[in-house]
């Protein structure tokens, strides 16, 4: 067997048209006389051609300078967060996730859907949905703003977010609850720390792209698989498996990768201490502290010629 | 300081000019097979070089139906190499002259 011409022109795909148009026909001229006959070296070309044309986009998009690739990258997680966010209050009412671990600020709400509980769940969507259209136009301020003005209405109790279930068979509620609502609070913020890490005074903020509006979609295809939601400790689980590996082609994925297991390991750490599966919650705080570093050492190893 | 592949590819071209695949061949010649460069990995080297002006890149020109172009160091390319080679060596001489502690 040898890789056809036509495969080799869709992993070209990968990158920039303009780059397309400069050296496509040299690059898979020689993708092709590389690829020789056998399909281990088929395969490394076809994926040596996609991670290339990825990271050929991510260097233009940053200059390929190191201080903009770190600041992107924090925006990226800051976006994703957002996102989710948006995403769990959005297909979830989460008042009715808090009454299934019986959250005792629940009652003083007053029933979700009832009156202003619709109220405060339209304000859970809208408040990240917004933070992410001004971290996506740059205004990283107003994305910080709206992160912190969440989270402390979340901590008051007037805005609904879950970014764990538990099941809390045997064990004391109250504290599993206490340790939940604390990493709760962290993911909430953090998008607004991010924000203000990204910003820099030399440089204003770009657009990012209207594809990280697929996230969310992405999102809704993975809690609708119960045994991935259990499995990989969503929301952050896969994501950041994926992101491992995406930290190869991309440094910005490597650091956003990384910037997205510290608000992660703020609901997991807690459960950890406090929850009823301490085992499996540490196997996976380990697994997710490792995933993060790994993509941070991988994108900063990425740094020179 | 230089990536591996992009000092390999360095040290390909010191002999003169050549096209990416025949670059990538070099490559896995000078490290006994050990060093593969696909052409995704070789062309973004190339590119970083290109940009900071340690190689030159000739005008494409079409071989057996096939696109080609050469590369060539520049003299800030040769310079960098043999820069990065000096500081290998220098690393290098690190062990070399290290001697076991006595128990």
């Amino acid at each position: 067997m040898s890789v056809s011409r036509s495969l080799v022109r869709l992993a070209l795909l990968a990158y920039p048209a303009e780059y397309r148009a400069a050296s496509g026909e040299e690059l898979a001229g020689t993708a092709l006389e590389l690829a020789g006959r056998s399909t281990r070296s088929q395969l490394a070309e076809l994926l040596g051609l996609v991670a290339g044309g990825v990271r050929e986009r991510g260097r233009r998009a940053t200059g390929g300078c190191a201080r903009l690739a770190w600041s992107d990258g924090l925006r990226f997680a800051a976006l994703l967060l957002l996102l989710v966010t948006a995403w769990v209050n959005l297909q979830e009412p989460s008042w009715d996730a808090a009454a299934r671990v019986g959250a005792p600020w629940r009652q003083v709400a007053g029933p979700f859907l009832r009156g202003e509980g619709w109220l405060r769940w339209g304000a859970a969507v809208v408040l990240p949905l917004v933070g992410a259209w001004a971290l996506s136009r740059g205004r990283l301020v107003l994305c910080a703003a709206l992160s912190f003005v969440a989270a402390l209405l979340f901590v008051a109790g007037e805005l609904p977010f879950v970014a764990l279930e538990y099941t809390q068979a045997g064990v004391d509620p109250a504290s599993v609850l206490q340790a939940a609502r604390l990493g709760d609070a962290v993911f909430l913020a953090a998008p607004g720390v991010l924000a203000l890490a990204a910003w820099r005074p030399d440089r204003q903020p770009a657009t990012l792209s209207r594809w990280w509006l697929a996230v969310p979609v992405l999102q809704g295809v993975l809690l609708s698989h119960f045994w991935l939601t259990t499995m990989t400790v969503w929301p952050v689980g896969l994501l950041l498996l994926a992101w491992l590996a995406a930290a190869h082609v991309d440094a910005r994925l490597g650091v956003a990768a990384f910037a997205t297991t510290l608000p992660a390991l703020a609901v997991l750490v807690p459960t950890t201490i406090a929850g009823p599966r301490w085992d499996s919650a540490l196997a996976l705080t380990l697994g997710a502290a490792v995933c993060g570093a790994l993509a941070l050492a991988r994108a900063l190893d990425r740094e020179p010629v | 300081m230089l990536t591996d592949p992009a000092y390999r590819t360095l040290a390909a071209l010191q002999d003169g000019p050549l096209h990416g695949y025949a670059i990538a061949q070099r490559v896995r010649e000078q490290s006994g097979g050990d060093v593969r460069l696909t052409a995704g990995t070789l062309y973004g080297v190339l590119e970083r070089l290109k940009e900071r002006g340690l190689i030159a890149a000739g005008a494409e020109e079409v071989v057996d139906g096939r696109a080609r172009r050469e590369y060539a160091l520049t003299d800030d390319g040769r310079a960098a190499l043999h820069g990065e080679a000096a500081r290998l060596r220098a690393a290098a001489r690190l062990v070399s002259v290290a001697r076991p502690r006595p128990a």
